[in-house]
């Protein structure tokens, strides 16, 4: 069988996390074995290097079933990263992230990364996805593999995510825990900063998808490729541009706030299948639209307005919480 | 050469080299002469002809004539500057006694292109890699460029058969392949001269094909690929219980990325980390969904070549690498009974401005059992647990995957190919009968991997990177580098290691007077 002759008389004895609750929050963990289109980190699990990153976990079998939560986290250098491998034109703005997160083989969630703009406020976009395995998916082998995916992408979002979403995205910690007793899906509280939203797997029909303005994100920086532009008088002078440019798209934003129209409308697709999911408006108000599902949905269902606007941002609320 | 370094450091590298080998270079009694050449725009790779050739002299005391030179379509496609001057001052601190500029006198020379076979396949095989194209362009032969080749190679074949003709030691080459090193091993080969063919990885490492063991039946390579394969069998197989603890020393080392067994990937998608078929099952449903195919059924990776590195130079079952590219993805179509995963490779830009690759793949973009995907798209963990058969013509997975129990069909021949570690099929038909015959093996649950294959595949890795690399001061590592670096590197061998006993001299001393196809660290007859 392949895989027999992959050890070697020199491998070292494997490391194998006992015992829960499980925390990596380092890429010098010993229990991190298996790291795929992934750099270790020092105070976090990695970053990710191509468009699919993974890391494998050896975990003893808890026998029990286990809530498993990964804190991902899109940061500045992982935009940085990022840029310089895609190089995007000059003058697109930052768009924000959607990654799948998938665990042993299998689809468990999935996260919108858009940071945080603004002047003082700006800052990266964090995100703990939680899903739940049975005591079986971590048995034989014990080997826990995280990876960060890239969703299915319809029509509608080109131009709305980033190309290559997961590239330069950061995993912070892996922890592993026993289930608790309820096993309610959480619905994640707080706003995306995009036009974007996600409702997990088996979230609640009903919902409403509330909208508040937020400053558009502006391009990103590149790192300069000249002889000339990577000279520091040059790269001083480009922060300042930024800054100015950054300190413009605030102020427009505050004077002139967006809300969405008297015909906004959302899309919908069932990130698991790539298939459309249809959302029912049952009320619109000033600044929320309720929404009910019709079709079913097996994955998360990423949700976006429908014209876009990136000086919106998104959150879900179930009504009777 | 192109050479950026610190003048003050070249000054000081020159004259030290200079005191060295005046010092330790016999003088000759004759007119013989032994023949370098210095083409090659990257001073390692001429320092390592230049060692070579000086550890020779010592042997058989010679003058060193070294031939150099610089044409627009190779200076153009491959080379970021060259200074002849560059070359004079190092191969005469080497004591070279003659620098001859090659390209200057076939300029110069009014020869008319001669229809002859070697030279036409030598201007066909340079016209592709200088233009970028994996095979020769419709109406090639009324082609301005291609006119010049062909007048170019005529040139140069005369004027190596010329210089051939002289009391000729050895000649020392770092290329055995394109007009301008091809055809002056073929001329030496003609001539019963010596050929030294140095290799640009590790320390020094040296192949030698000697008149008295050249059957004269194949190429230059065709002959290497047979008595490597009977070095290996006769004096290293033999040995493999006791090399069988360093064997596996290389073959973690490969596994994590020491020593860059695929020197072109770094970083953490070049270690493997893979221990058993448990975690590599695991993998395995991740990377196959990143491909939209399914864990059950066989993968079958094939890596492309770059499509116009020296074709013609090694058996081949195909006319061309870009024709057993293209008909093994014809063949794929067809074969609904594996997922074929083909990936490219990592370096084509260098080798190919038609678009070879993305022109097959946009052909069968909508067949869904295979997938085209660039090389540095997956890690080596993924792409290990996904190949359960690789395929290649004579790429250096052949021996990679096989020492970690990976099976590899090649459709040609390769330095290893006769080591037994992978399948080697000799022609069309059975290339692809064994295709169909491993695919079904493999979903019959059969293992294609011998553990004899893997120990050979693991004692060649031993015997690539470890038996026939010879550690000398005289040759810094290859890694050694920035420029300024290897210079001061140099200087202080130079200035501070008495030569006496230098492994260089004696591991050669050894080669020369044994005719051994391969230079090596130590003495396996022994």
């Amino acid at each position: 069988m392949i895989g027999s002759w992959f050890a070697t008389d020199y491998d070292e004895p494997q490391h194998v996390i006992e015992g829960l609750p499980v925390e990596v929050g380092s890429g010098r963990d010993p229990g991190l074995c298996i790291v795929d289109q992934v750099v270790r980190g020092a105070a976090i699990v990695g970053r990710v290097t191509g468009d699919y990153g993974a890391v494998g976990l050896k975990v003893s079998s808890p026998g029990v079933p286990t809530r498993v939560s990964v804190a991902i986290h899109l940061d500045e250098t992982g935009t940085r990263w990022w840029s310089d491998r895609v190089r995007p034109p000059r003058l697109a703005p930052e768009l924000p992230r959607v990654v799948l997160v998938r665990a042993q083989g299998e689809l468990r969630g999935a996260a919108v990364l858009a940071r945080r703009q603004g002047l003082r406020r700006a800052g990266g976009a964090k995100v703990t996805v939680e899903f739940d395995l049975a005591a079986a998916e971590l048995d034989g082998d014990g080997l826990l593999m995280v990876e960060l995916a890239e969703p299915p992408r319809p029509e509608w979002v080109h131009g709305r995510v980033a190309a290559r979403s997961a590239l330069g995205v950061r995993i912070d910690k892996i922890s592993v825990r026993a289930q608790p007793p309820t096993t309610a899906t959480p619905v994640p509280d707080g706003f995306t900063g995009g036009d974007l939203a996600l409702l997990p797997p088996g979230g609640p029909e009903r919902f409403r998808l509330e909208t508040s303005p937020v400053t558009p994100a502006p391009p990103l920086p590149r790192s300069p490729s000249t002889k000339l532009t990577r000279r520091k008088p040059a790269r001083a002078g480009f922060k300042v541009l930024r800054a100015a440019r950054r300190a413009g798209t605030r102020v427009i934003a505050e004077v002139h706030k967006s809300r969405p129209g008297a015909g906004t409308g959302v899309r919908a697709i069932d990130l698991l299948t790539g298939v459309p999911v249809n959302l029912e408006l049952v009320k619109r108000e000033a600044e929320a639209l309720e929404l009910r599902r019709t079709t079913p949905a097996e994955g998360p269902i990423l949700i976006g307005l429908d014209p876009g606007d990136r000086g919106l941002s998104c959150r879900i609320a179930v009504p009777d919480r | 050469m192109w050479l950026n370094a610190n003048a003050k450091e070249l000054q000081w590298f020159l004259e030290a080299a200079t005191v060295y080998w005046e010092k330790n270079l016999p003088r000759p009694a004759d007119d013989a002469v032994i023949v370098v050449e210095a083409f090659h725009q990257d001073i390692r790779v001429n320092l390592r002809n230049l060692a070579f050739a000086n550890a020779v002299r010592r042997l058989h005391p010679a003058r060193m004539v070294v031939l150099t030179g610089v044409e627009d379509q190779w200076m153009k496609t491959l080379w970021s500057g060259f200074d002849v001057d560059v070359v004079r001052k190092v191969a005469e601190a080497f004591a070279a006694s003659e620098v001859i500029d090659v390209w200057d006198s076939v300029r110069r020379s009014g020869t008319p292109a001669r229809e002859d076979e070697t030279i036409v396949a030598y201007t066909d095989a340079t016209y592709c890699r200088l233009a970028k194209v994996p095979r020769l362009p419709g109406g090639y032969r009324s082609r301005a460029d291609y006119k010049l080749r062909h007048t170019y190679a005529t040139r140069l074949a005369d004027f190596y058969d010329e210089l051939m003709r002289r009391n000729v030691v050895a000649l020392v080459t770092s290329h055995v392949d394109y007009d301008q090193w091809g055809l002056a091993v073929e001329s030496a080969r003609r001539a019963g001269i010596p050929i030294i063919h140095t290799q640009q990885t590790g320390c020094l490492k040296a192949y030698g094909l000697f008149p008295e063991t050249d059957t004269g039946t194949g190429t230059f390579r065709e002959e290497l690929t047979r008595q490597i394969g009977d070095v290996f069998e006769t004096q290293v197989w033999t040995r493999r219980e006791q090399l069988r603890p360093t064997a596996e020393l290389v073959a973690w080392r490969a596994k994590v990325n020491l020593g860059r067994p695929s020197w072109w990937r770094g970083g953490v998608t070049a270690s493997v980390d893979l221990n058993n078929p448990a975690e590599r099952a695991r993998l395995r449903t991740h990377v196959v969904d990143r491909l939209g195919f399914d864990p059950a059924t066989p993968v079958v990776t094939v890596f492309n070549h770059a499509v116009s590195d020296a074709l013609g130079t090694n058996r081949e079952l195909f006319p061309s690498l870009a024709d057993w590219f293209a008909d093994t993805a014809a063949h794929a179509a067809e074969n609904t009974g594996a997922q074929w995963l083909f990936l490219d490779h990592p370096s084509q830009a260098l080798y190919d401005a038609t678009g070879f690759f993305d022109s097959v793949a946009a052909k069968y973009k909508r067949v869904k059992h295979m997938a085209f995907r660039p090389s540095a798209t997956f890690s080596k963990n993924a792409l290990w647990s996904l190949t359960d058969l690789g395929v290649t013509v004579r790429g250096s997975v052949s021996n990679e995957l096989p020492a970690y129990g990976i099976p590899v069909i090649q459709a040609g021949w390769s330095e290893w190919s006769s080591c037994g570690l992978s399948t080697v099929v000799d022609d069309q038909d059975a290339y692809w009968k064994t295709l169909e015959q491993s695919i079904t093996a493999i979903r019959d649950g059969a293992d294609l991997v011998t553990e004899e294959q893997v120990r050979r595949a693991r004692l060649w890795l031993w015997l690539y990177r470890s038996g026939t690399d010879v550690v000398t001061p005289l040759v810094p590592q290859w890694e050694v580098w920035p420029a300024d670096t290897l210079l001061k590197t140099m200087r202080a061998t130079f200035r501070h290691i008495e030569a006496d006993a230098d492994p260089l001299f004696a591991s050669v001393e050894r080669m020369w007077t044994r005719k051994e196809p391969m230079l090596t660290r130590t003495d396996f007859a022994a």
